[in-house]
């Protein structure tokens, strides 16, 4: 499909403008847009346009304090102050380490790394599946819940469509009920189903949809949440049992 | 506490943006201070309920955060840029949370569109103050209040068009063709005041 097209494109433009598209033609589209500079000014001139109705639009009241709050707890709890310098597409100058440029909290990033090194060379500490003769798991989570404690463990390999999870901590899973795993990106917050699963024990597999590389590449975050068996929910359960770093390791 | 600044004052709010790419934590506090407000107020009108419009504009501010050395003056305002951002991620949360909106209001999903669509209700009067406001009136006159309805819904609750038929009781191709007809007039009026791109 020629995107282009001006009469397609000025649509489509209104569209995503708007917020009418559905989720996977945004997506689509969205990339058409990044690598569009035509198909981006076409979006911006009509977010221009639905600028102009927020002149009609009622005040509400100031954010409540412990929004702000959130925010810098999500950007810079546990990190020293930003180093100054980012390149162009905002990432942290390399000053910092993998971490800057990887843009990972750098006690995540230790403690992912920490985690590989068990999960490679001692798989079965875990009871995770062993690597022997093929590539070390790739992408690696270690999630933790809301007190710190360390409560779930993946990898996968990059190429592989498995994704092993292993449970730290006991978690009941009630009936009718599948943890499930979600992924998200710095650039784009909105979590992404990977997975769940509802048998009980401490390790479980899920097949992935795709190889892992295709599906947690851009992936800097993980995390846990209770949903009901047999649904694929577009977004999770909040808060999240756990949270942690998707690391990619090599 | 820095004073809070107009969040009209766009040069303020893009040389912010161009510190808060270099990670300058004190231009993101500011343009936070600036525009969190009036955030707030958008999401809000699209999902109805403060905790979850508070929810929308922390996501927001993440990625302001992480996305700041994306935004390109030559592309628009950054005040426009911002508010794209805040109300695609409460229309994200409003559609996959509306199960719960709908329990929040303890009502049905039909008697809630229904109640946005009232004639003389939220949305359609802040479309006629908007358009008061940007003196198109009697270009936007055109529009039939059908049309003028299902723009009003579409924009400021960020109703699908499958709702806004609903709510309107009209068959889907029609509620479509409804919002394509406003947001077109709009922009020809707007482009009659030399406030839009031809």
């Amino acid at each position: 499909m020629n995107y282009l097209r001006p009469e397609l494109l000025d649509a489509l433009a209104r569209s995503h403008a708007l917020g009418t598209l559905s989720p996977g033609a945004a997506r689509r589209f969205t990339r058409v847009v990044a690598g569009s500079a035509v198909a981006a000014q076409a979006v911006a001139d009509w977010q221009g346009v639905l600028q102009t109705l927020e002149q009609g639009a009622p005040p509400a009241p100031e954010p409540r304090p412990r929004v702000w709050e959130a925010v810098q707890q999500r950007l810079f709890e546990g990190t020293p102050a930003p180093a100054p310098g980012r390149d162009a597409r905002g990432r942290r100058a390399p000053a910092g380490g993998l971490a800057a440029w990887l843009g990972w909290p750098a006690g995540l990033v230790a403690g992912a790394l920490l985690s590989w090194s068990v999960l490679v060379l001692r798989p079965q500490a875990f009871d995770m599946e062993a690597a022997s003769g093929v590539a070390p798991a790739s992408y690696v989570g270690v999630l933790q819940d809301p007190q710190g404690h360390a409560l779930l463990a993946t990898t996968a390999r990059r190429r592989g469509t498995v994704l092993t999870v292993r449970l730290l901590r006991p978690v009941a899973i009630e009936p009718g009920h599948a943890l499930t795993v979600w992924a998200w990106s710095d650039a784009d917050p909105t979590p992404r189903r990977v997975g769940g699963w509802t048998t009980p024990g401490p390790t479980s597999t899920l097949t992935l949809g795709a190889p892992a590389e295709a599906l947690l590449g851009k992936m800097t975050h993980l995390g846990l949440s209770n949903e009901a068996a047999g649904t694929a929910p577009a977004s999770p359960t909040r808060p999240f049992l756990a949270e942690g770093a998707c690391a990619k390791v090599w | 506490m820095p004073p809070r600044n107009d969040p009209n004052d766009n040069d303020d709010l893009a040389r912010w943006l161009s510190r808060i790419a270099l990670g300058d934590r004190r231009a993101f506090e500011q343009l936070y201070r600036a525009t969190s407000g009036a955030l707030l107020s958008i999401a809000w009108r699209v999902l109805q309920h403060r905790d979850l419009a508070e929810e929308a504009l922390q996501d927001a501010f993440v990625k302001v955060w992480h996305s700041a050395g994306l935004y390109d003056a030559r592309l628009g305002l950054p005040m426009t840029w911002l508010i794209n951002i805040v109300r695609h991620r409460a229309i994200d949360l409003r559609r996959s949370r509306s199960a719960a909106l709908v329990s929040a209001h303890g009502e049905d999903d039909s008697e809630r569109l229904a109640a946005l669509a009232a004639p003389g209700a939220g949305p359609e009067q802040w479309l006629d103050t908007a358009i008061e406001r940007i003196g198109v009136q009697e270009c936007m006159g055109q529009l039939t209040p059908a049309q003028r309805q299902a723009l009003a819904l579409v924009y400021y609750q960020g109703l699908t068009h499958v709702e806004v038929a609903r709510a309107l009781e009209a068959p889907l191709g029609t509620a479509k063709a409804w919002v394509r007809r406003g947001l077109e007039y709009l922009r020809t009026c707007l482009q009659g005041r030399g406030m839009a791109a031809s």
